[in-house]
């Protein structure tokens, strides 16, 4: 894999088990991917491009295709950002989990919309989604919503949405022990989207995501 | 003198909470403080803290001679200030390592090397015997109540501060924690940390040199005195302090009369 471009064309093209995508300079686009049968994806994207979008991601399960997406995005500045994921449970035993955590520095639109549609045929199918934003400064105009769409009784579908400024228990807990505020957030922050940037599966990308992290200031 | 709180009062949500406290504390003392409950003594040890959830209203505290009223919480604490809280908040994301180096560094002029770091930390752990692994972990996310407690005790090891708040610091706690935690309080007072401490059972305080007793009412303190003043209270409980002192131990909340089926006054 190249490092330092932002590969975006990887997402075209036959998709390896764990693939990564770390989002510098260009914006996210509009994709459609199909599971076939027994099919699984790990899919990680990091998203620190200060561009503006409103694209979907498109997902087809087959037969018991497992799919997992993990994503961290930052809005930046003067940047719009419009995410919206379509997971389709296509046939029976099929699995997904989708992660969104996002941090919010724009005072444009910054929106994740979820949705699952798990078919009448998605027998024993399994979905998840959790999705958060962290606003970081007052005009920020964040939306997460998660939806799930179930046309049958056997399966497990849950989901989890949470949008907010940080949390001030937290920050007087963390300022109490003599770290300050800017140094606070700044914990709280990478806190919440670390754990996204380290399943980028090249060490040279966790570095280059960490460091536009720290030239963000954030 | 320590530490002077003189007439210091404190709103939130537009309640007044602390009503006027006088207090002083010296240096190497080791004062209880005591109260039923809800009549202000975590919200005093917040306020001297600088918790954004209270408004100083009145009064003023200092610390070593200065006034340090209007600090902020980071301020206090580089002044030599630690609070170990009732109910210390789980921080997901933020791994405990993290915020033990941010918070360490943020007391020296040089950050602390990697070897110093590990070397300072398995000790303390070791002293509160929990597992060094748990750094590893996000803070106190999912931590059993006494691992918190631990771990409040473990951040006062690491900063050794001049003046320590410890909350509660004993309930949850097993009688080994129990003993493992007067031990290493014992230990930093002989360095020289004055400590106030709140606690609801005599047996933390009796294994204490306590020095002095503070007993806190609606929001003032209403009786100070010597560790016999502790003892009585954890014997005969605080209804003495009505029948020989004179103190109104209701509490003064005055809610609006419920204009329900029967217009009863409530004192919560
Ligand atoms: N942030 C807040 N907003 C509103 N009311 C508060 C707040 N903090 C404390 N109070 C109220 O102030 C009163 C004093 O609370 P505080 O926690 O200081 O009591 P306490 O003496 O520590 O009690 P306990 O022994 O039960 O811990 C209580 O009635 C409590 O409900
Ligand atoms: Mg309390």
């Amino acid at each position: 894999m190249s490092c330092g471009k932002d590969n975006i064309s990887l997402l075209k093209g036959k998709l390896e088990k764990d693939t990564s995508l770390l989002l510098l300079d260009n914006p996210l686009e509009d994709i459609s991917i199909d599971l076939d049968e027994g099919e699984e994806l790990n899919l990680t994207i990091v998203d620190f491009s200060s561009c503006s979008y409103d694209v979907k991601l498109i997902f087809n399960l087959q037969e018991r295709a497992i799919l997992n997406i993990y994503i961290a995005s930052l809005c930046l500045n003067d940047s719009m950002k419009i995410l919206k994921v379509d997971v389709n449970h296509k046939k029976k035993e099929t699995t997904s989990f989708v992660s969104f955590n996002g941090v919010n520095l724009s005072s444009h639109p910054f929106r994740f919309l979820g949705s699952s549609y798990i078919e009448e045929n998605a027998l024993k199918s399994k979905t998840r989604q959790e999705g958060k934003i962290t606003n970081l400064i007052k005009e920020a105009k964040s939306e997460v919503s998660p939806a799930l769409y179930i046309k049958n009784n056997d399966v497990e579908a849950s989901h989890g949405a949470a949008l907010g400024a940080y949390n001030e228990d937290h920050l007087f807990y963390l300022t109490s022990r003599g770290i300050s505020l800017s140094e606070a957030k700044k914990l709280i922050t990478y806190g919440s989207l670390y754990p996204t940037i380290l399943k980028l599966k090249d060490e040279n990308l966790i570095n280059l995501a960490k460091y536009r992290l720290e030239k963000e200031n954030i | 003198m320590e530490l002077l709180i003189s007439n210091l009062s404190c709103q939130a949500e537009n309640e007044n909470i602390l009503n006027g406290v006088d207090l002083e504390v010296n240096k190497g003392d080791c004062l209880a403080l005591l109260g039923p409950n809800g009549h202000g003594k975590s919200t005093l040890l917040n306020v001297i803290m600088s918790s954004p959830n209270y408004k100083v209203t009145g009064g003023s505290i200092t610390f070593e001679g200065e006034d340090i009223t209007s600090l902020s919480a980071d301020q206090k604490s580089k002044a030599g200030i630690f609070l170990a809280f009732q109910n210390p908040p789980d921080v997901p994301g933020v791994i405990t390592m993290d915020f033990f180096k941010a918070m360490i560094n943020s007391h020296r002029e040089k950050p602390i090397s990697l070897y110093e770091f590990y070397k300072l930390t398995t000790e303390n752990y070791q002293k509160v015997a929990l597992d060094s692994s748990m750094a590893s972990r996000h803070l106190n996310e999912s931590y059993s109540g006494g691992e918190k407690k631990r771990n409040e005790i473990l951040q006062m090891l690491l900063l050794k501060p001049k003046l320590a708040l410890l909350d509660e610091i004993d309930s949850g706690l097993d009688v080994d924690a129990l003993t493992i935690i007067a031990k290493n309080i014992e230990e930093l007072r002989k360095e020289g940390t004055t400590f106030i401490i709140v606690s609801h059972y005599d047996r933390l305080l009796n294994l204490l040199n306590v020095n002095k007793t503070a007993v806190m009412v609606n929001g003032k303190i209403a009786l100070t005195g010597d560790k016999s003043l502790a003892d009585r209270i954890s014997k005969e409980g605080y209804s003495f302090l009505s029948e020989e002192y004179n103190i109104d131990l209701k509490k003064k909340k005055e809610e609006p009369v419920s204009i329900g089926v029967c217009a009863t006054r409530v004192t919560k």
